[in-house]
């Protein structure tokens, strides 16, 4: 490592360039969790694979990469060779802040002389299966795709179970073709529940029977009613917007719903779609005992069921969908038969809101 | 199952993933980055034939795997004893 660390993507980019450092091919590697020393060796791993292209700093500069991992935000693992050069890096990272124990899995990167190895196969089972296990985490999710079926199987062999299907969430050019629903790529939601404790679940009455089924193939223990109750007269919505302009895509957390949510919803809606946003996402906690009423508002604007979110609020939540354009559901590649299911149940749901 | 059985599961997982494949005559002993193989068609062929064995796999014993040979080996000590 340099005994001056970089401290911006700018200065890490020259002295990579500068030093041009090319791992060895053909030495074994170990995997094990990502540890200070390594920061360099990442970033040197990221600047052989994408130059200096990655779009987020924190790879290429040491010091926010130790700290991310430091306070938990990431937790990462390395594929390290006996010269300690990484091979390969991968991560978890805590993915929202109402459930600072629940992590997505991130994108694993491999060096290219490494590519015909199982380093990032490794690193997923050493994130998934031990460290996951070993530190604060309730859940972690994926979000595999579905122009091809490769990653919805390795989903499936390290124990995560399907609980959505996000409907053309990605651009078809990050993955060079779509599935040719607009172009664009759908994504699988599938969850790994590695602890959990008794929770209320208050399910919408339109998706009590799917939802319930699909309680009783994941290891949750819930007390589960049906939403009935009203939203309460005081207090406004709390709601977490978040627009992905060059995704196309928004996203709506409802941490709270008030009497306002049709209205906010609506203008939100209107906002992102003048910016040219055509896959819309709203999730809703199913913790509240008036959660069906969100839902009931979401399908008078035409969203459709996306999927369960095992403890994304500390509570579970309920993905709902709406896209600005006709999805092709036979395009998409779709590896279980639970997947399978899922989709006709989303393709039935949409067509009920008779929209077409 | 014996080695040349894992092999030819090994070789026709292989070809399903990479099409181009198809009509060769695959050597089991070059190294996945010699025949030019991506590590997501590796994983396919891995995840694949592990199904098909019915083997719950430890990735970890697989860090060394370079070629389609190692990666018969490394099934063959997975398969449980009869």
């Amino acid at each position: 490592m340099p005994a001056l660390l970089p401290t911006t993507k700018d200065e890490a980019a020259k002295r990579l360039r500068e030093e041009a450092h090319q791992a060895e091919p053909g030495q074994d590697f170990t995997i094990r969790g990502f540890q200070p020393e390594d920061a360099w060796g990442v970033a040197r791993c990221f600047f052989e694979v994408y130059a200096e292209h990655y779009p987020f700093d924190t790879y290429y500069v040491p010091q926010k990469l130790i700290e991310a991992n430091r306070q938990g935000d990431m937790i990462s693992a390395v594929a390290c060779t006996q010269r300690g050069d990484i091979v390969a890096f991968g991560s978890l990272f805590r993915n929202f802040s109402r459930n600072p124990r629940l992590y997505e899995t991130g994108q694993a990167s491999v060096i290219p002389s490494y590519r015909g190895t199982l380093a990032v196969l490794c690193i997923q089972e050493h994130l998934f299966n031990d460290v996951g296990a070993g530190l604060e985490v309730d859940a972690i999710f994926g979000e595999p795709v579905c122009n091809h079926r490769v990653m919805q199987r390795v989903s499936s062999v390290f124990g995560f179970s399907e609980t959505g299907i996000e409907l053309c969430l990605m651009p078809g050019e990050t993955y060079r073709k779509g599935d040719s629903s607009g172009g664009r790529v759908s994504t699988v939601l599938a969850f790994k529940v590695l602890r959990d404790s008794s929770r209320e679940l208050y399910l919408p009455l339109e998706y009590e029977t799917i939802l319930g089924g699909m309680l009783t193939n994941l290891p949750l223990t819930r007390n589960v009613h049906i939403s009935t109750a009203p939203i309460p007269e005081t207090g406004q919505s709390d709601l977490d917007v978040r627009c992905f302009e060059q995704m196309q895509a928004l996203r709506i957390f409802v941490c709270g719903l008030g009497r306002d949510f049709e209205k906010r919803l609506a203008d939100e809606l209107a906002l992102a779609a003048s910016k040219g946003v055509e896959v819309f996402q709203v999730m809703v906690n199913l913790g509240e005992p008036w959660s069906g009423r969100g839902i009931e508002v979401l399908r008078r604007q035409g969203f459709f069921f996306g999927g369960l979110l095992p403890h994304w609020y500390g509570t579970d939540g309920l993905l709902m969908q709406k896209l600005a354009f006709a999805p092709d559901f036979g395009s998409l590649e779709l590896e279980t038969p639970a997947s399978r299911e899922l989709l006709a149940f989303i393709r039935e749901d949409r067509a009920g809101l008779g929209r077409d | 199952m014996n080695k040349e059985a894992v092999l030819s599961l090994l070789v026709k997982n292989l070809k399903k993933a990479i099409p181009e494949f198809a009509d060769e005559e695959l050597d089991t002993a070059k190294s996945y980055k010699e025949l030019g193989v991506s590590s997501l068609e590796l994983v396919e062929v891995v995840t694949r034939t592990a199904k098909e064995l019915g083997l719950s796999l430890a990735f970890k014993e697989l860090g060394s795997v370079k070629t389609t040979d190692d990666l018969a080996e490394v099934l063959l000590r997975l398969q449980p004893k009869a």
